[in-house]
Parts: C-alpha cells; structure tokens; sequence
C-alpha cells in the first residue's frame, strides 16, 4: 500500500509512452487502456481518503515515500496529506469522465493515440505536482502539464487552434520561466529544494527580501496559470479552440492544479503566509475582481464555449477570494468550490462538445430548441448551468451559501455582496444559454431539425456521471464525508507551515 | 406529547418530491397512473394538514421544522389550491406532450412549498426557496419557444433575489451570535438549532439589522410580485400555460411570499408601529397597487392584464401586513387568501377563453357570454370579488385594511390617509379593468376576428375548478365569520381576542347581500321591461348607401381605454414603462451589458497587449510583496 501512490505519475506516465512505442496503429487499444488506468487512479484515489487516521475530528492523511531509497532533503519525496488526496480525487474524477467521453468524441480526429499519449502526460503531471514534497519537481511536473496542454489546445491544427496555443504557449512559457527563476532563489537563500526543509528555513529564519521577490514571481507565475486577471487573457482563447474534452480538462482541473494548488501549497505551507494580511488582502482583491470582471465578459459572449470560458475565470475568482478570507470556513467554502466547479464546469464543456459535433456550430444565435432534439444532453447541460449558477438541490449552490456566509462571517460584507452580484451575473449568463441553445426557436436546418443529434453512447455516459455528482457533491458537507474529504484539505492548509512539517515528520 | 404529529412536517415534504420523482418515471401513455399519483400525493397531505390542525397554536419541534396556527393555515390552501389546479391539469396536461414534467414540477413545487412554510432553519429555507424558484422557471418554460424570454426572465429576478437572501440571512446569522466567533464548517453545520435560527426577533437597527431586515423583504416582493421586483409576473401570466400562470404567480407565490413578510414582520424582525420600516412597508405596498392598476388598464392581452392585477393585489396585502394591528393583519391575509382564490378563478377562465377562441388578445374576443356560459359566470364572479364589490370575498378583506389602516390613524400615525387613498382609488380602478375585460371577451357584439361558430363552453375538467373558484369567493363574502375564525383568527390572535376586536360593527353581510340580489333582480326586470316596450330592431350600419364593412363597424372594448394610454402626463410614463425604464430587470442587463462590452472590447486577441497586461500585474505584485518587507 504505501508504495502505491506513485502509480500516480508512473502509470500515465508509462503509458503515454507505451501508447506512441506501439499503439500508433490501433488507437481503440489506447482507448480501451486510458479508461482503465484512470478508473485505477481514480479509485485510489477514493482509497486514500479512507486510509488516514481520525485525529480532531477529521481524517489526518500523510504518507510520506521517499523516492529511489534517498532520504530528504537528498532525494526527492512523495508526500501525501488531505489537500493532496482531496485533490487528487478532483483531477483523476474528472479524467476519468473525460477520457470515456473522447471514446466517442476523438472519432473525428486522425492519430487519436497522440491525444491519449499526450492527455495522459497531462495527467501525470498534474498528479506528480499533488503528489511531490519537492519545489523543483513540483516545476517539472507543472512544465510536463504546461506542454502536453500547449499541443492539446492545438490539436485541430486549424488556424484559429493554432493562433490560441500559440498565446498560450507565449504566456505560459513566462510565467514558467518566472516560477522557475523563483524556485532557483528559493535554493540560493535556503539551500534546499524540498518544500519540508525550505519551510523549515523560513520559519526559523523568517523571510527576507529576497525570498519575498521569489514568492511574488511564484504568485505572478501561478495566477497566471490560473487564468486570475489581468493575467488570464489566454484563457479566453486557448480553452475554446481545444477540442472539448481538453477544454474540460483545462477549464476543470488544470487551471486548478497549476494554478490555484500550487498557489496555496507553497503560500500557505511553503512560505507560511497564511495569516498574512498582505497576501490574504491580494488574494481578496484579485479573487474579487476576477469574479466580477470574467462573470461581465461571459455576459457578452455569444460563443458557447468563450462564455464557459470565462466563466472559469470568474468561479477561480470566487475560490481565490474564498481562500483569501483566511478563516477556516473561507477555506473549506473555497476548496469545496474548487471542486464542485471542476464538476460542473467539465460537464459544461463536454456538454458544448455533444452540442457542436450535432450542430457544428458554437454560436449560440444558431441553435435553438436543443432540448428536444438531444434530451441527455439538454438534461446534463440543465444541471450544469444550474450548478454553476448556485441553484438548490445542485452543488454549487452550497459552496455559494458557505462563501457568502464566511464573508459576512470573516467581517468583508463587501467580498460577500461581490459574490452575489456575481452569481446574479452567472446566473443571468446561464439562463442566456438554456434559452437560446436549449428552450428557444430552433435555427437550424430542416434536416438537422429532423434527425437525432443525440451524443453517442460513452459521451451520456460521461455526461451523465458527472450530472450524478452535481447532485452527490452536495453531501460533501454532511458530517461523515466532510471529515474524510473537505475537512483535511482545509485544515492542511491553515495550519500553514508547521502543520506541513508535522505532517512531513521533520520538527 | 403527540409525537406522531411531528412526523407529518417531514413528510409532508418528502412524500410530494418522491411521488414527483415517480411521475418523472411512469411512461407517458399511462394517463391513469400519472394522475392517480397526484391524487393520491394531494389526499395524504389534506389528511397531514388536518392531522396538524388538531394541535392548532402549537409549536411542534422537530429539527429546525416548526409548525403554528398560520403555518397550518398556509399549508392547508396550498393544498387545496393544488388540488383545484390539479382537476384542471387533468383536462388539459395529462394529454399534454410532455405531462411527465409537468406533475413532477407540480408535485416538487408543492413539496418545497411544505419545506418554505415549515421552516425556521435558515440553511433549510434557503434550499426550500431557491428550489421552489427552480420549479417555478421549469414550470414556465413547458410552454414551449415562445415563453423562453418569460421563464428566463423570472428565474433571473427570483434567482437574483434568492442570492441576496443568502447574503441577508448571513447578516441575520451574525446577529444572532453574539460575541461568539464560529469557526470552521462544523461550527456552522453544529449551530443549526441556535444562530442558524429564523425566529430570532431581531430589531430593525444598526447596520445589519437594517440590511438584512431590506434583503429579506425584498425577496418576500419578488416571490409575491411587489415593486420593485415584480416585473416577472405579468410575463409569467401571459406566457406560462393557464395551470402554471394560475397555481404559481396567481395563488401559490402570493401564499409563500405574503407568508415569509409576515414572519418577517412578526418573528423573524420585531419592530414598532412607528418605525421606519412600516413607512418603507406602506409605500411600497400603496406604490403597487397603483402603479400596477394603471398598467393593467392599457393591457391587451387578457391574462398579461390579470397579471398586473397579481401585482397590483399584493399592494394590499402588503398595507394590511404594515399596519401590524390585529384587524389589518387579519386583512393582508384575508386579502392573500381571496386574492388566490379569484386570481386563479381569473387566470383558469382566460385559460378557457384562449383555448375555445384561440387567442387571448382582447381585440379578437367578444360576444363569448352565450357561448361559454360556465366560464363567463365565473369570471364574472371573480372579477367583481378582485375588484372589492360587496358582498364577495374581495370586499371584506379590503373592508379590513381599510379599517387597519384608519386604526393605525387613531394610533398616532400621520400618512394613512395616503395610504388609504392610495387604496380605494386602486379598487375603483381595478372595477374599471375589468369591467374592459367582460364588455371586451363576453358582452361586446360578437367578434368578426375570429370563428365563433366553432367555440364551445370547455370541458368539465376545466369549468369545475373555475365554479368551485367562484363559488368561495360568494361563501367567503357572505359567511366571512367562517374562514376569519377558522383559518385567520389561529394566526393572528387567539380567537377570543379576535372575535373581541368586533371586525364588523355596523356591516350585516346578510342584509346586504339581500339587497344587493334585489337590485339586481330589479334592474335585470327594468332591462327587460324597457327592452320589451321599446321597438327594437338590428340592422347593419349603413354608410353612403352600402353595408359598412363588419370589421370597421366592430368596437373592441379595449378602444374605449384607449384614453388613458393617450393622457398627456400618462402617455410619457406609458412609453418610458414600455421602453423598460420601470424594469429592474432591464435596467441591470443594460448596464452590466453595457460595462461588459467596455470589457469585452479591450480583448482585441493581440498578444503583446496581453503579456503588458501581465507584467502590469507582476510589478503589482512586486511592489505589494517588496513592500511587505
């Protein structure tokens, strides 16, 4: 058992490699061996939240491998406590019901084993970052990600996909080089490249200057994997043009995972910083504008896919500002949003691709009376946007009761009425789509009209597991499954830097 | 004691969402079945409703569900309006292509309905509410296309006001922890029974109190259709089926929103007669009614016409709420409860009159009443109960406001003859709509617009539900002691001390009722006296010698309107209202359309504006994190 998290890294990892070596021929071979490696991860990953210890009334997780026999601060470790496992859960969720999805989808696609070989490098970096208790790994496994998504986005090899991995790329490539410059500071100040011993250094020695510029490129670096504004103009671009499971992917765990895991790992445990009115004010006020400004753009879009888009930076605003309040409850309302919205949004996306391979188009002023022609799809679509849009009985409805509530609570009625001006605004924006893609006249051809533009199979399936968890999430706050899974991931980050080390067992 | 009792609350609730969960399932072909569930769904909770009666003014605990004499009251209508709208579904939605939904929405509706009326916990009202506003856009929407702009419209105004509840009820919650912190999520969850507490009487003062007591409010107005955020429920009424138009906006809305400002007014807040907050009460109540009657005269279409009066109505009550003495109280609820059972009597028919005719535009119909003899009587009935002619329901409850608000003169208040002004010149009005509405649809000369040798009265299915309608709206006005002591009295006071206030002191309803039934067996005797005297003879009008065309000789009774809409000050407002500048829905999507586009436009897709963008914010972040040192 305790070596069983590396499977996490090596096992898409070694297939992604194994998948060009010999599958280039029989793509459905790919197929068949994606979905089954991340039903494995994903129901280790389910493993894991049980196999902890209760300790003050939640599961303390923490396993800690050193790789290849080196001892830390040597070798590199692998080092697992309720953030990790909760976001594990997250990405190899989401994965899972994305990679059945492509079964049907990538069909229109010529060399399909390249997407599964590189979805699933996309896969094993986003897991070796979770999984890693090392700065210069977490950089690596982040690159990993970066780049299998730069030649996901491009995948059509059409110009517009080309153009928008091209911005991508340029702008990603940046706040690589800037994250990488701060890990190298990091290293000449604290001589270590482990999270533990770095922390460690801080805590005795306190921070300086030139560990404060290192974490302001770290912070620049990960919002903009993030996509929070003014750094999220990518955004916009690449996550339409990919093909729909990648933007699923992309808008429902990347983001996350380069972007606002990191972010906090190394804010919160890393640099201590968790009590810091400065950084939690920032988080605040970058968290606020982003809700406002990316729910207003989404408002104005008439593409189905840039208004999903959009959206996603919108719903990071709200789990930045969340996080930014920096009370327990601000957390955990904003981890579990984190989560309801890698469901939702990745059912949203997979919901645009159902809609664009039946209709061939995305703009919304062309479809119409969708409802009828595909119901799974409309049903599914339904659920998302009501999801998203903080309707009761669906998940994000709670996550949006919790962060209002933890506003008021935290004494910032302002960030609280900002969260509500911006689920109006969601709101308002999802009822534009259920209206003129679902409800509405049909413009559609005679033809289309006519015929059965319901998705195939593995699609429904797809999209009707992840409407089953935009029901199921909402038991997330019952006792038993918030101490096993929301609880931990909270209380790992705000007990900051000594929490970590504790975890870790270095004292 | 009575524990079993206890069990009735919770499954009150649960039992309607699970049998609507089966109607999602049964196959469609299976009419039987469907309508068997309903049945079956509404029989169970009539009992549970009685069952609760028997325990009348007590509070039973059970979780954070709490059930008194008012709560009762508003669960035994919500019931049997249910159960009135349901005959009607099963002559016009069970054949319906998608019936499936529909009785699934109905039957969630009337569970969360339960949920909302039982409720003090506020995380559970919370969910309750905003459910119910998701079956009330779902419900809208099964009309198909052209009620899309409808549906969308009113989730957004119910949604958005359910969002700023969360923000109200966050400010409720923090006053009531006092001193304390809480900290985590299972200090939230764990404080369920104290802070988490609805009825906490909090005054009307300090920041919070005032913000929330305004959020809460405002989400009563939307469920129920008060300025400002009434706009959706004219919509809703012209575009949702009738059964949808008549259960939601008409009686079911007015119930759970009228409902949740008296707990407002009573339990949840606590505040005197003279504070502010009864000022604000009345403004908004008496702007209502006026505003809405005004619009609802120039209406063409008739249930866009009944829609505003929904609003309108609601003034009313909200008056007979504000003036929280026992007789005005007594009134609002009165008010709410006649208001429903006219509103859907009036929505029901105009659903008739749609489906004989096929058309609802008031130009179109006339000449009706002999055809649909059922359906005119009724609307008759209704119409004159709505706008306050003695001795029907109407009449009584606005009798009370009325006398509500005097008594809050003789307390020392000074606007109330605003007020009651405000009032009374409403009524007259809505008597002058309607009387548009019956000369339009069945007196005028019968309509050439349309075929009317094809309309027939509609089927039982939908003429027993308007004539069981009808036929309270007379019983309630004229044995009015009945359904004041029975259902109101519990809610309001202890019935000793209501039947002590005198409600009625010189107003005998038999009395008047008699003479009132006299004149009009005189006046029909002089019609038919003078008629047959008198030499009449018909012919067509003649111009120059030839037969004038039948269709420039046809007066619609909507032309004799036409003056108000052509008023010199009225016109303006008129135009400006249809422009959207009344609309909070339409003056929140034009200025957040109008920033979004500001925003949108500074994404031109070039990269270097991009990456500036970027390094602006990376020398934000250096200069807040170098500073920090």
């Amino acid at each position: 058992m305790t070596n069983l998290p590396v499977l996490f890294v090596a096992l898409p990892l070694a297939m992604g490699f194994l998948y060009i070596l010999l599958l280039k021929q029989r793509p459905y071979v790919a197929e068949i061996v994606s979905v089954a490696v991340t039903l494995v991860l994903l129901l280790l990953a389910l493993s894991l939240a049980g196999a902890g210890t209760f300790q003050d009334g939640y599961l303390v997780t923490s396993f800690n491998l050193p790789v290849g026999g080196w001892d830390i601060p040597l070798g590199i470790n692998i080092f697992l406590d309720g953030l990790t496992v909760f976001m594990l859960i997250v990405v190899n969720l989401v994965s899972f019901a994305v990679i059945l999805y492509s079964v049907n989808y990538l069909q229109r696609y010529t060399s399909r084993t390249y997407f599964y070989s590189l979805i699933l490098f996309m896969l094993a970096g986003m897991n070796g970052m979770l999984i890693t208790g090392d700065l210069f790994n977490l950089f690596v496994f982040l690159e990993l990600a970066s780049v299998s998504s730069y030649i996901l986005v491009s995948f059509g090899v059409e110009a517009e996909e080309l153009e928008a991995a091209f911005k991508y790329l340029v702008m990603g490539a940046i706040a690589s080089a800037l994250i990488l410059l701060a890990v190298i500071l990091v290293y000449l100040v604290t001589g270590t490249l482990n999270m533990a011993y770095a922390a460690q250094f801080i805590q005795e020695q306190g921070m300086n200057r030139a560990l404060y510029f290192a974490f302001a490129l770290f912070m620049m670096g990960f919002s903009l994997k993030a996509a929070l504004i003014p750094f999220h103009a990518w955004l916009p671009d690449a996550h339409p043009s990919a093909p729909a499971p990648i933007s699923a992917m992309l808008s429902g765990v990347v983001i996350k995972v380069l972007g606002v895991y990191a972010m906090l790992r190394v804010g919160f445990n890393v640099f201590d910083l968790g009590a810091d009115p400065v950084f939690l004010n920032l988080l605040l006020v970058i968290g606020g504008i982003s809700m406002i400004i990316g729910v207003l753009l989404a408002l104005y879009q008439w593409d189905i896919k840039r208004l999903f888009a959009y959206h996603s930076i919108s719903q990071m605003g709200y789990v930045i500002m969340a996080v930014g309040l920096g009370t327990s409850l601000g957390i955990a309302a904003g981890l579990f949003h984190l989560f309801n919205h890698a469901i939702f949004k990745s059912l949203l996306f997979l919901n645009s691709g159902a809609i664009e391979a039946a209709t061939g188009t995305r703009s919304l002023k062309k479809m119409g009376g969708l409802a009828k022609l595909m119901p799974v799809t409309g049903v599914t679509s339904m659920v998302g946007s009501l999801s998203i849009s903080g309707v009761p009985p669906f998940n994000g409805f709670w996550s949006k009761v919790l962060i209002i509530f933890a506003a008021v609570l935290a004494g910032r009625p302002v960030y609280a009425l900002l969260a509500v001006i911006g689920s109006i605004l969601t709101l308002a924006s999802f009822m534009k789509v259920q209206r003129y893609a679902f409800w509405g006249k049909s413009h559609l051809s005679e033809k289309k009209q006519n015929s059965n533009l319901e998705a195939p199979l593995f699609m429904k399936v797809s999209m009707l597991f992840l409407a089953i968890f935009c029901i199921f999430l909402s038991f997330l706050i019952v006792p038993v499954l918030r101490e096993m899974i929301l609880t931990p991931a909270g209380e790992d980050l705000i007990r900051g830097a000594s929490g970590y080390l504790a975890r870790v067992g270095i004292l | 004691m009575l524990n079993q009792l206890d069990l009735i609350m919770p499954l009150a609730i649960v039992l309607p969402l699970f049998t609507g969960i089966l109607a999602v399932i049964v196959p469609s072909r299976l009419k039987v079945i469907k309508e068997l569930i309903v049945v079956v769904t509404l029989v169970s909770l009539l009992i549970g409703a009685v069952g609760l009666a028997i325990a009348p003014n007590q509070e039973l605990l059970w979780g954070g569900l709490r059930s008194d004499g008012l709560a009762v009251f508003i669960f035994f209508f919500t019931v049997f309006f249910a159960a009135v709208n349901a005959i009607y579904a099963f002559g016009t939605e069970s054949e319906a292509e998608r019936s499936n939904e529909f009785f699934a929405y109905f039957l969630w509706t009337i569970g969360a309905a339960a949920g909302v009326i039982f409720s003090t916990n506020m995380i559970l009202f919370l969910s309750f509410w905003g459910f119910l506003g998701l079956t009330l856009y779902l419900m809208i929407g099964l009309a198909g296309p052209s009620a899309s702009a409808a549906a969308k419209k009113t989730m957004l105004i119910t949604g958005g006001a359910d969002a700023f509840l969360i923000l109200g009820l966050a400010m409720l919650f923090l006053l009531n922890l006092p001193g304390e912190s809480v900290d985590g999520l299972a200090a939230l969850m764990s404080n369920a029974g104290s802070a988490m507490d609805l009825w906490s009487q909090q005054p009307v003062s300090g920041t919070y109190g005032v913000l929330a007591f305004l959020l809460l409010s405002l989400t009563a107005f939307s469920k129920a259709g008060a300025l400002p955020l009434h706009t959706w429920v004219p919509d809703a009424g012209e575009k949702a089926k009738p059964t949808t138009a008549a259960f939601l906006p008409g009686s079911l809305d007015k119930l759970l929103g009228i409902y949740f400002l008296y707990r407002i007014c009573t339990e949840i807040f606590s505040f005197s007669a003279s504070s502010w907050a009864v000022i604000y009460l009345m403004a908004i109540g008496a702007l209502t009614i006026i505003s809405a009657v005004m619009l609802a005269l120039v209406q063409h279409n008739i249930r866009r016409l009944l829609g505003y009066h929904a609003v309108s109505q609601v003034g009313y009550m909200v008056l007979g709420l504000a003036t929280l003495n026992p007789i005005g109280m007594a009134g609002g609820l009165f008010h709410m409860l006649n208001n429903a059972i006219y509103k859907s009597a009036l929505f029901l028919c105009a659903g008739n009159v749609e489906d004989a005719a096929g058309t609802g535009e008031l130009e179109k119909l006339g000449g009706l009443g002999k055809l649909m003899p059922l359906t005119s009587i009724s609307m008759l009935i209704a119409a004159l109960a709505i706008s306050g002619i003695p001795p029907l329901n109407g009449f009584v409850s606005k009798w009370l406001v009325y006398r509500g608000l005097i008594e809050t003169g003789e307390a020392g208040g000074a606007l109330w003859i605003i007020w009651l002004l405000a009032a009374m010149f409403g009524s007259a009005l809505t008597l002058a709509s309607f009387i548009k509405v019956m000369h339009s649809v069945f007196w005028s000369t019968p309509s050439t617009r349309i075929n009317l040798e094809k309309i027939r009265e509609v089927n039982y299915f939908r003429t027993l539900p308007v004539l069981i309608l009808a036929g309270i709206c007379i019983v309630f006005g004229v044995a009015y002691t009945y359904p004041l002591y029975t259902f109101i009295a519990p809610a309001v006071a202890t019935l000793e001390e209501f039947v002590a206030l005198n409600l009625f002191a010189a107003w005998n309803a038999a009395v008047a009722a008699a003479l009132l039934v006299l004149a009009v067996v005189a006046g029909i005797f002089l019609y038919w006296l003078f008629d047959s005297l008198k030499d009449l003879r018909r012919v067509p009008t003649w111009v120059g010698g030839s037969v004038h065309d039948p269709e420039r000789a046809y007066f619609p009774g909507t032309e004799f309107y036409r003056t108000i809409d052509e008023m010199p000050l009225l016109n303006k407002i008129f135009s400006l209202q249809k422009k959207g500048y009344f609309d909070v829905y339409e003056l929140f999507s034009g200025l957040s359309l109008s920033i979004a586009s500001y925003f949108s436009n500074s994404h031109t897709g070039v990269l270097t504006t991009y990456v500036t963008w970027a390094l602006v914010g990376l020398i934000i972040y250096l200069f807040v994190f170098m500073g920090m040192w």
